[in-house]
């Protein structure tokens, strides 16, 4: 059956899978792109927190206190967490990578993981890391002689930008089928319409070769030789016909006449 | 790029220095003090134990007698510890002598020394220069240089005339003004206090060189780390106050307990805690005590009394408020 | 009969109308959602560093200094500001919304809030869209009263900037698209209409003539495959009413009169069933979609080709480094290209195609997998070798499968399907390397050329062998260069054009570029007008080829235009010039490709030249030599001189030598003349 399908459904196809195509690559390769977006700007606004509470925490250091003895650092933490949503929680470590003030009380004590340390670039900044539990921005602090004397860490996940994410896909989805739904249909008619002339050609071609077809200026010539062969051959039909109709003649031998 | 580079592999080479679980023995280090323990030596302390670094600490303390000064030095040869920590001027210049012209039967030889809260190291000739000590001696200098004082009084209120009033007794009092002087010639104005007859700086004096500074039409005025005047900084602090005269010091204790208006302070704990980090560099890292520079804190506290900026109708900016100590 | 040309652009135009509105559409709203999601974001940003400010502020107040007494405020908002990047202004404002202190310049379309404004609840920072920024308000209170405001604003410009990346981006996967959509659907029509459309013409010619003999292939799908399979029937039916004849005229006694029957008939008409079987072939057309396809999947790494390679060398080995790999593509094509020629010539174009399919694939699936930088040279030269074999398969076939007259024509539908997929390919390699990472795309490239090699094998048609001259690879080289005109053409057409490409197209336009300030996405737009001038040119140069045939003077034009569009930095100031150089380049060297290629087939014929394969592979080759030492020849010129003495260097160079072309085919002319 797949022979019967007319050109014109094969193009419309072909068309409807580049629109799909054209419209998904739209779709996907926005998509991606807002994500990055996102999740820089999100990273960006958390820098700015995470750097001033360095700054905070340097201040304190100021004081004559060695970091593990900040007074106030553990409610600081606390504070800003809950000043923040997006932030899931906060520590504080020193050089030799143990937890000294965390958001999560469990965990002062404890030893970094080293996946949260990816530091990227000189220490003079805030720094943005990414591990299995989600992401993290990382602060230095410095003490007062310019020596690194720990570190903050800041950790957030991507719920929020999700959210975003998932409102704008949401958009685009629906879009993206409205646009495909409504121009699938105006594809085929588009395609049908303009391939109209061609496929009467292939009709009038077709209907030309019936016996007993009416004659076009389109199929004249192939119809001219249709009528052509088939005239000499029903006159050839007829006088071969006669011949055998005729008695045989008694005087000339009857042969056998061999296939010339 | 190749510095920035080593800077951030060597600090997070040291972020990702595991806890120190080897078993090193603990460095001895002998610690000579002036007048007992206070927050320098907390810091100096703490240093190590903040970077997990075992420490032996051997105590004496002269309490101020200077004679038990050859008895210490004695004792270092015997003892032979890994490093020495001197507190104090008068101790170091009489435990450790001149740059260039140590005595070992006198003077701690053979052994690296670091100094704390020593006074102008390079003018008592315990060092050649910050940058070069030009012997196994370094330390901590915790008075900003008369450079960054200038500057962070700028930073306050710039000025352009500013008065001084010290104890022409003190030779380190000199030496600071003398160094104002230079930076800014004519718009210093010098008022040193008066000398009774014998030769003592009066107190009665001072409101006399207050009304002096005020009358010049200075915009600051500044008091070096001068004995004398700490000795009766309640009274000058409170007729600055009183005169509207805005007082800057070298030292904490006109800020904090006086009515000074500024000061740029090294806390004594944080200093400590720096010629712990430059013991550490000689102990742990192998460093040679002549290599390691002579440095005060980067980062020192900015006191400021807000009373008497009440007082004074004189507040400081909102910049420096943010990471100013109030008082 | 159907004007198979019209249903072609018909097609295409509705496609592309319908094409450009869906995803205008679908882009138009994902854009407008995304502004939507990124303007709260953006406005975060302003109201946390609004809080920073204001905690200072309100510090200094809590320690007692009166609201009216802060000073240096504008140095800290300055500080503020400065401290974060695309920060558009912050100010203070008193309690009745006149600023006290301010620092940047986006200032100017700020008002501020009217006196009884209150506190936005729940903290936070009030937010209004002023002009083109959005302001973040944070109130500063003194004994619980508001006595001022801190606002913060975030230009607009940024978020504006994002949008209009993106909406590049868009246009470009638009225009790959069409031109993608448009290769697949002239392809369909192709084998659907065109092809068939020639094979009943063909076989109503001979039905004319009276040839009954022959059958078509009966493969063809849609109308067209039932209208062969009806003219099949047609002739069987013929060829029965015949073999019926010749059965009635052995039933007859009267075997001479029968016999003169069956004569009468068969000097009007012939019968039999030819074991020969007319198909479609594969045509010239149906070769662009392949190549296009090969060509786009090659091209998807052109974009980030050096930036990988540096990635991968990690910082040893500096730009000589990077350039190791596009080195090693170019020599090995080079190297490559001669044999390519034989194998053709050997195997036919089917199977060269096929050869060549394997090792370009191999070589995109080592550069998606590879760990360092020697590995992904290699691969290079793997891709290179089999990028040399097809497209020399393709150009051979194209060329024997042109139809007489339009040689031209269909040489230079060659080039634009090359061209077409270069743009594309660069195009949207590198926004996908920008969304999925190199890797990624390489590996697209992979699964591309997998899918261009089913094609060949189920639409090319076996064959194509040509008459191997028998001759070795010297003597080919001595009898190609031997030969005046060949030689002419190489040096003083086809190596300049490649000098130019090489040496300013490559490489001193985006070094120019960069130097008037554009960004890099910029220059690639810049760089690809090259391509996309190139398209039209090559049509229309290939037409006026075909009417006029004076291949040689439109060369000598475009050589002369080329040059011309070098030498404008004379007159136009360069950030005119530089684009409309470009643009210039690629009109004059599409104008001249068809005819260039044109040329080889008349070349060959003559006595004693190697075959057209062989000198297409060597016109390629000296094509490439051009290409490999454009590149060091304008960098010498440029550390000798300056970028804009280059560019008027080259331009030089460009009409010198089509001059000398001119002139050298007028001599010849003229010598042929006296000969004659």
């Amino acid at each position: 059956m797949s022979r019967e399908l007319s050109f014109s459904t094969r193009l419309t196809s072909l068309l409807a899978t580049m629109l799909l195509l054209g419209c998904g690559l739209v779709v996907g390769l926005n998509y991606l792109k807002f994500e990055r977006i996102l999740l820089d700007q999100q990273a960006r606004v958390l820098e700015i927190i995470a750097e001033e509470l360095g700054r905070t925490v340097e201040n304190s250091l100021a004081l004559g206190v060695q970091l593990a003895g900040v007074p106030g650092a553990q409610s600081l933490l606390e504070r800003s967490r809950e000043a923040e949503k997006l932030i899931a929680g906060l520590t504080i470590s020193d050089t030799g990578n143990v937890v000294l003030f965390d958001t999560d009380r469990q965990n002062i004590g404890r030893a970094l993981r080293q996946d949260q340390l990816a530091a990227r670039g000189p220490l003079t900044g805030p720094w943005r890391f990414h591990n299995s539990d989600g992401y993290g921005i990382g602060a230095p602090i410095v003490n007062g002689y310019g020596v690194l004397e720990g570190a903050i860490l800041l950790r957030y996940d991507r719920a929020a930008v999700d959210e975003r994410l998932a409102a704008t896909m949401l958009a685009m989805v629906q879009s993206f089928m409205l646009a495909v739904g409504m121009s699938v249909p105006f594809a085929a008619l588009g395609l049908h319409l303009v391939t109209r002339q061609t496929r009467r050609w292939f009709a009038a071609m077709e209907e030309a070769m019936q016996p007993g077809a009416p004659h076009l200026a389109m199929t004249a010539g192939l119809q001219a030789a249709i009528a052509d062969a088939d005239m000499l051959l029903t006159e050839a039909e007829a006088q071969l016909e006669q011949i055998a109709s005729q008695l045989p003649d008694p005087s000339s031998p009857r042969q056998k006449a061999a296939a010339p | 790029m190749m510095l920035q580079r080593r800077h951030f592999l060597a600090a997070s080479a040291s972020l990702l220095a595991t806890p120190a679980v080897a078993q090193e023995r603990p460095f001895r280090i002998m610690m000579l003090l002036t007048r007992g323990w206070e927050e320098a030596c907390d810091g100096f302390r703490d240093h190590f134990a903040a970077r997990r670094i075992p420490v032996e600490l051997i105590v004496r303390d002269i309490a101020t007698d200077m004679r038990l000064v050859p008895g210490l030095v004695q004792e270092v040869r015997q003892v032979r510890p890994d490093l020495v920590y001197v507190w104090g001027t008068g101790l170091a210049v009489a435990a450790l002598g001149p740059w260039d012209a140590v005595d070992p039967t006198r003077h701690i030889t053979g052994v690296p020394v670091v100094f704390n809260i020593v006074t102008d190291p390079v003018g008592n000739r315990l060092i050649r220069s910050n940058t070069d000590p030009g012997r196994p001696v370094t330390g901590t200098e915790y008075i900003a240089s008369v450079d960054v004082q200038m500057r962070a009084m700028a930073r306050y209120r710039p000025f352009t005339r500013v008065a001084t009033i010290f104890n022409p007794n003190e030779s380190n009092s000199r030496s600071v003004v003398a160094q104002v002087r230079t930076l800014l010639g004519n718009n210093l104005v010098e008022l040193p206090v008066a000398l009774n007859s014998a030769g003592q700086p009066d107190p009665d004096s001072i409101p006399t060189a207050l009304m002096q500074a005020r009358q010049s039409g200075v915009d600051w005025l500044y008091i070096p780390p001068d004995t004398f005047l700490n000795n009766h900084r309640v009274a000058l602090t409170r007729g600055a106050l009183v005169l509207g005269l805005p007082l800057f010091a070298a030292t904490e204790r006109f800020v904090l307990f006086g009515e000074g208006l500024a000061g740029l302070v090294s806390r004594y704990y944080s200093v400590g805690a720096f010629t712990g980090y430059k013991a550490e560099q000689i102990l742990r890292r192998g460093r040679p005590p002549e290599s390691i520079p002579v440095e005060t804190l980067t980062r020192m506290s900015y006191l400021i009394r807000m009373e008497s900026a009440r007082h004074l109708n004189f507040y400081p900016p909102v910049g420096l408020l943010r990471t100013a100590e109030t008082a | 009969m159907t004007s198979d040309r019209h249903l072609v652009s018909r097609v295409v135009i509705v496609a592309a109308l319908l094409l450009t509105m869906a995803v205008a559409f679908v882009s138009h709203s994902a854009l407008r959602s995304f502004e939507a999601e990124l303007r709260p974001e953006l406005e975060r940003e302003a109201s946390v560093v609004g809080e920073i400010g204001a905690r200072t502020l309100q510090r200094a107040i809590e320690l007692g200094v009166p609201f009216g007494s802060l000073s240096g405020v504008d140095e800290y908002l300055v500080s503020l500001l400065t401290a974060q990047q695309g920060l558009s202004y912050v100010l203070l404002t008193d309690a009745v919304g006149q600023t006290i202190a301010s620092a940047g310049g986006g200032v100017g379309s700020f008002s501020g809030l009217p006196a009884g404004t209150l506190s936005p609840q729940r903290g936070g920072a009030l937010m209004r869209q002023l002009g083109d920024s959005y302001d973040a308000a944070l109130p500063i209170l003194e004994d619980g009263r508001i006595v001022g405001w801190i606002h913060v604003g975030i230009s607009r410009a940024r978020l504006d900037s994002v949008l209009a990346d993106m909406r590049w981006d868009v246009l470009i996967v638009l225009l790959v698209v069409l031109l993608a959509t448009s290769e697949f659907l002239r392809f369909s029509l192709f084998r659907t209409v065109s092809a068939p459309v020639d094979l009943v013409s063909r076989l109503q010619a001979r039905l004319a003539t009276g040839d009954w003999t022959t059958r078509a292939q009966d493969n063809i799908v849609s109308e067209a495959g039932q209208v062969v399979r009806q003219l099949n029937v047609l002739v069987r039916r013929m060829n029965d009413r015949w073999d019926r004849l010749r059965w009635m005229a052995t039933q007859s006694d009267a075997a001479l009169r029968a016999g003169a029957v069956l004569d009468g008939v068969r000097q009007r008409l012939r019968f039999g069933l030819a074991s020969v079987q007319d198909g479609l072939g594969t045509g010239a057309a149906s070769g662009r979609l392949p190549l296009f396809l090969f060509v786009f999947a090659e091209q998807l790494s052109t974009s980030f080709n050096p930036i990988y390679a540096l990635e991968l060398a990690g910082g040893q080995g500096g730009i000589m480094g990077a350039a190791l790999p596009i080195v090693a593509f170019v020599a090995a094509v080079a190297l490559f290209t001669p044999l390519g020629g034989t194998v053709v010539a050997r195997r036919g174009p089917r199977d060269a195609m096929l050869i060549g399919l394997v090792p370009a694939a191999l070589g995109h699936v080592g550069a998606a997998f590879c760990t360092d930088l020697t590995t992904f040279a290699i691969a290079r030269g793997i891709c290179g070798a089999g990028y040399a074999v097809v497209t020399i398969a393709c150009q051979v076939h194209l060329a024997q499968e042109a139809p007489k007259g339009r040689v031209a024509r269909s040489l230079g539908g060659f080039t634009a399907a090359v061209m077409t997929g270069a743009v594309c390919g660069t195009a949207i390699g590198a926004v996908l390397a920008d969304r999925v990472g190199f890797r990624m795309t390489l590996t697209l490239s992979m699964a591309l050329v997998l899918v261009t090699a089913l094609l060949v094998w189920r639409t090319f048609v076996a064959g194509g062998v040509t008459e191997q001259k028998p001759m070795g690879l010297w003597r080919s080289v001595r009898a190609a260069f031997a030969e005046p005109r060949f030689v002419l053409l190489v040096l003083f057409a086809a190596i300049p054009a490649k000098v130019l490409l090489g040496g300013f197209i490559f490489f001193l336009a985006p070094l120019e570029l960069r130097e008037l300030g554009l960004s890099q996405a910029a220059i690639g737009r810049n760089v690809m007008l090259y391509g996309l001038c190139m398209l039209p040119a090559i049509v229309f140069g290939a037409w006026l080829t075909d009417r006029t045939g004076r291949g040689g003077l439109i060369i000598t034009l475009a050589g002369v235009l080329n040059g011309l569009a070098l030498l404008l930095p004379l007159w136009l100031e360069k950030d005119t010039a530089l684009p409309l150089a470009i643009i210039g380049t690629g009109l004059a060297q599409g104008l001249a490709s068809a005819p260039m290629l044109a040329i080889i087939p008349t070349l060959s014929s003559i006595l004693g030249a190697p075959n057209s394969a062989v000198m297409l592979s060597f016109l390629r080759l000296g094509e490439r030599f051009g290409s490999v030492i454009g590149p060091p020849a304008a960098a010498a010129l440029f550390a000798l001189s300056s970028g804009q003495q280059t560019m008027l260097a080259l331009g030089v160079i460009s009409l010198a030598t089509s001059v000398g072309y001119a002139l050298s085919l007028t001599i010849r002319k003229r010598q042929q003349e006296e000969e004659v």
